[in-house]
């Protein structure tokens, strides 16, 4: 591919600032330097060079610990008009290494609903942010409501089993819970995010550090893709946890459903840019019919233009969506039941985009498109994986009916 | 729906072996496969779960030899009028289990058909090559190497290269063929095959059909060498990697055919292959349904199992729906192969059967790619944990879409047919 491929999308240029730019080239460099630049070695001995890798973009460039306060040993980008830096940070690194960029997105989804202000609290952040700004990599786990089981009846959070309870005492609060699945890191994070019910049975969020007595992890699950990012069952027993680690802010679960759809968007629009540079020279390399390069054959070609639609719709509707967050005065912040709805209608659309851009990618690539050398199958587990864990029970229904019942008044589903 | 097997048949037409066929096939994958088959992506490279199996269908059970003769101690499978039917069983059950494992076997039988198969018996060869598959207790596995480094589409892709962009090439020295050339990814290959079917040129770039030769190649033959398996997004009970022929010298009586029959019998081929593929799929999604009828039974939404939410059932019964007309078309594809021979039929080296055949495997392995993807989502966070056996099918079944010359080989021999293209 001869041009940048940051200048393939057209997009209003204010919605990504000097600033931003100028921070998601030095991701940039980190990507092509310490991934790209040996993919071959990366896929062969991965779990270390994906702890490598990490390494390097979590200090040297500051990545861990980003959205903290300054105050609180962070980088301070905590600001709700830092959204497009996060996306454009996400993508940059999910274009080397989706897995790499979906423990940052699950790490700046929980900071959001206690770092970034209007909603910062000081004295949350006072206490785990030294979690994150010390120098050893620390992961973040997000429990959401999700599937119950027949026969029981759970509180409910928009149709979706809320299965961790919390109690409260004088100071303390205790959580309780078995067999809760996270969306990813739960096998090693040092901070667990759990939408739980409280005694009234309203939605609230628990955080939970790693090392506290009564959690249980289960066995490391074997999944599809995010191979670095090792995902466990959770069990809390009666864990302990002091009362302002209990946010009950009203509809701050549904801030984290807004901010892991955005997030996310930019891991697998991440992954996407990778795809886009993979096929482009593929493209401009495989000869087809004996004589023609794939580019030049109109069947092909037509793939090939279907792929990149697909990312640049995707592209847009990422940007946009952080463009809303930003701008919460336009159309209402995180919390809001338009924002809940779009942005997990818009994530949901996103993650299907990319799916189907990569899927095409590899009906292009055939043979090479399969194989852990080619670099795409690897980012096709990825986002799959991203894709499954963004859908609630019944896969996309549960969001559809979120943006039914916002748009429509739809109101006994 | 009392069982998975009650997805559209047509029962009036289909083979009385077919039933106890199913039932041997279904009790070997209950013991042999699911217990294990959770290990098998970790077992890519040793086969250490995956070989034992293989060889108790094949040696055990004996498919190894079905296609030979019985004259020369085979079932005589390749002379039978059901021999897509039950090949189409045989996919879609071992599928069930495991699609690898069933393109494993398959693959094996796939470049046998060339020869054991009836309007094309070669009785010489079947003779000859005999004893490996019949008359033994070891597992013996054959693989159809023709896809080549600069490109396998462009082989497959008969009906207008006719063979020009083949690069391995066969030179007649008295009464052997000497064979030289790099083959790459076909099933079976690093390490596994005792013997190769090698698509070839006896006139490199030449497009005349005498010109292609199709040879029988014993894997332990001078000059024969292997890689190591490629590690790839699944399909871990199949090795694929590099072959090279340097200088082998085989018995001029193993080019299968001849001149002129050895390029239609290749194109037969790929109609055998094409069904197959639509049997892997089939079973792979017939195995997803087991496992989302269970989940959807007992996870719920809004505290009610999630198959009774409206919303939810539209999305399964499509799924469900898509496996039925799936399984209509499969059997359509089994009907055209198994008639053709009879007057209503087709030979499978025709436009006409090739454009077909593509089509519906194009078409099932679409739906297969996006129903077991949908499978997963509806599965949620648990959708990519391999315990649930639904993401492995998921990694699998994709290259069922992307083989045998991939998805724009299929849409431009169907638009080849179906408009008369002169160009395509
Ligand atoms: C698990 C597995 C099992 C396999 N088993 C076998 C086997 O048993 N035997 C064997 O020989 N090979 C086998 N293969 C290889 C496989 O069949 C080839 O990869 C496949 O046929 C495509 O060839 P290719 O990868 O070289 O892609 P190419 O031939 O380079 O084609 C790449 C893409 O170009 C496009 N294209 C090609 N031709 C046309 C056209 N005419 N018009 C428009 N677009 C076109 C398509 O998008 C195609 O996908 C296997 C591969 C895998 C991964």
């Amino acid at each position: 591919m001869k041009k940048d491929i940051n200048q393939l999308f057209v997009y209003p240029k204010s919605w990504v600032s000097t600033e931003t730019k100028e921070i998601a080239a030095s991701v940039r460099q980190w990507a092509n330097k310490e991934v790209i630049a040996k993919r071959i070695d990366y896929q062969e001995d991965y779990k270390k060079l994906f702890s490598e890798a990490r390494k390097k973009l979590a200090f040297d460039i500051g990545c861990q610990g980003l959205m903290l306060p300054e105050d609180s040993g962070g980088f301070g980008f905590n600001r709700l008009t830092d959204a497009p830096l996060l996306i454009s940070i996400l993508k940059e690194i999910s274009r080397a290494d989706a897995g790499i960029g979906f423990v940052h997105a699950l790490e700046y989804t929980v900071f959001s609903i206690f770092a970034i202000e209007p909603v910062m609290n000081p004295e949350l952040c006072g206490k785990l942010a030294p979690l994150f700004c010390s120098k050893t990599l620390k992961t973040v786990s997000l429990i959401l409501p999700g599937f119950g089981k027949k026969g029981i009846d759970d509180p409910l959070f928009e149709g979706r089993s809320v299965r961790a309870r919390i109690q409260t005492a004088d100071e303390k609060c205790m959580l309780s819970g078995r067999d809760l699945r996270p969306i990813g890191c739960g096998a090693d994070a040092a901070l667990f995010c759990v939408i739980c019910s409280d005694a009234n049975e309203q939605p609230c969020v628990a955080l939970v550090p790693g090392d506290s007595a009564g959690i249980t992890r289960h066995e490391t699950i074997r999944k599809t893709g995010l191979d670095g990012c090792d995902n466990a069952d959770i069990d809390f027993e009666n864990v302990q946890l002091p009362k302002e680690n209990v946010i009950t802010r009203n509809r701050a679960a549904y801030e984290l459903y807004a901010w892991l759809n955005l997030l996310l968007a930019g891991v697998s629009v991440g992954a996407c840019m990778g795809i886009l540079e993979i096929v482009s020279a593929w493209s401009g390399k495989r000869i087809i019919k004996g004589k023609n390069l794939l580019k030049d054959n109109p069947l092909c070609a037509a793939v090939l233009a279907d792929v990149y639609e697909e990312i640049a719709i995707a592209w847009l509707l990422t940007h946009n969506l952080a463009n809303s967050f930003a701008n919460p005065g336009e159309w209402g912040n995180s919390s809001s039941p338009l924002i809940f709805s779009v942005s997990q209608m818009l994530g949901r659309r996103v993650q299907e985009s990319a799916i189907r851009a990569i899927n095409r990618t590899m009906e292009l690539m055939a043979s090479e498109g399969y194989a852990t050398e080619g670099g795409v199958e690897k980012m096709w587990r990825d986002v799959k994986t991203i894709q499954s864990c963004l859908c609630g029970p019944g896969g996309e229904v549960p969001t559809k009916l979120d943006v039914a019942k916002c748009i429509f008044d739809s109101q006994t589903i | 729906m009392k069982s998975f097997d009650e997805f559209s048949r047509p029962l009036d037409r289909i083979s009385p072996m077919e039933k106890p066929f199913r039932a041997v096939i279904r009790n070997w994958v209950e013991e042999e496969v699911m217990p294990y088959r959770r290990e098998y992506d970790e077992d890519w490279k040793e086969h250490r779960f995956i070989e034992p199996a293989m060889e108790k269908l094949c040696v055990g059970l004996g498919i190894q030899k079905c296609l030979f003769p019985k004259a020369f101690g085979g079932w005589g499978l390749g002379e039978s009028d059901s021999l897509a039917a039950l090949t189409y069983a045989l996919c879609e059950e071992m599928a069930r289990g495991d699609s690898a494992l069933s393109l494993a076997n398959l693959a094996s039988l796939w470049s046998l058909t060339t020869f054991l198969v009836k309007p094309n018996i070669n009785r010489r060869l079947a003779k000859e090559i005999a004893p490996m598959f019949c008359d033994t207790d070891k597992l013996c596995i054959c693989c159809q190497a023709m896809t080549e480094p600069q490109g396998g589409a462009d082989i497959e892709n008969m009906g207008l290269l006719k063979g020009r962009t083949l690069r391995t090439t066969a030179r007649l020295e008295g009464d052997v063929w000497v064979i030289n050339g790099h083959k790459l990814w076909p099933t079976n290959s690093g390490g596994t095959a005792n013997l190769f079917g090698v698509p070839c040129t006896t006139n490199p770039g030449s497009s005349d059909p005498d010109d292609f030769a199709y040879m029988m190649v014993p894997a332990h033959f001078k000059g024969v060498t292997q890689s190591e398996p490629y590690h790839k997004a699944g399909m871990a009970a199949d090795k694929n990697g590099e072959i090279w022929f340097d200088n082998v010298r085989v018995p001029s009586w193993y080019r299968i055919h001849g001149p002129g029959k050895d390029a239609d019998v290749f194109k037969q081929l790929i109609s055998f292959g094409l069904l197959g593929s639509v049997g892997f799929a089939m079973g792979a999604m017939i195995n997803v349904y087991e496992i989302l009828y269970d989940f959807v039974s007992g996870n719920t939404y809004a505290n009610k199992p999630l198959k009774e939410n409206d919303a939810i059932a539209g999305v399964i019964g499509r799924i469900a729906g898509d496996i039925d007309i799936s399984r209509i078309l499969s059997y359509e594809l089994v009907r055209m192969i198994d008639s053709r021979e009879k007057p209503f039929g087709n030979p499978l080296s025709s436009e006409e059967t090739i454009a077909k055949a593509r089509n519906i495997k194009d078409f099932v392995s679409d739906r297969t790619v996006e129903n077991i993807g949908k499978a997963m989502d509806v599965m949620g966070v648990y959708g990519s944990d391999r315990i649930m056996d639904v993401e492995k099918h998921y990694r699998d079944v994709k290259m069922i879409q992307l083989w045998l010359g991939g998805k724009q080989l299929c849409q431009a021999e169907a638009a080849r047919y179906f408009f008369n293209c002169e160009t395509l």
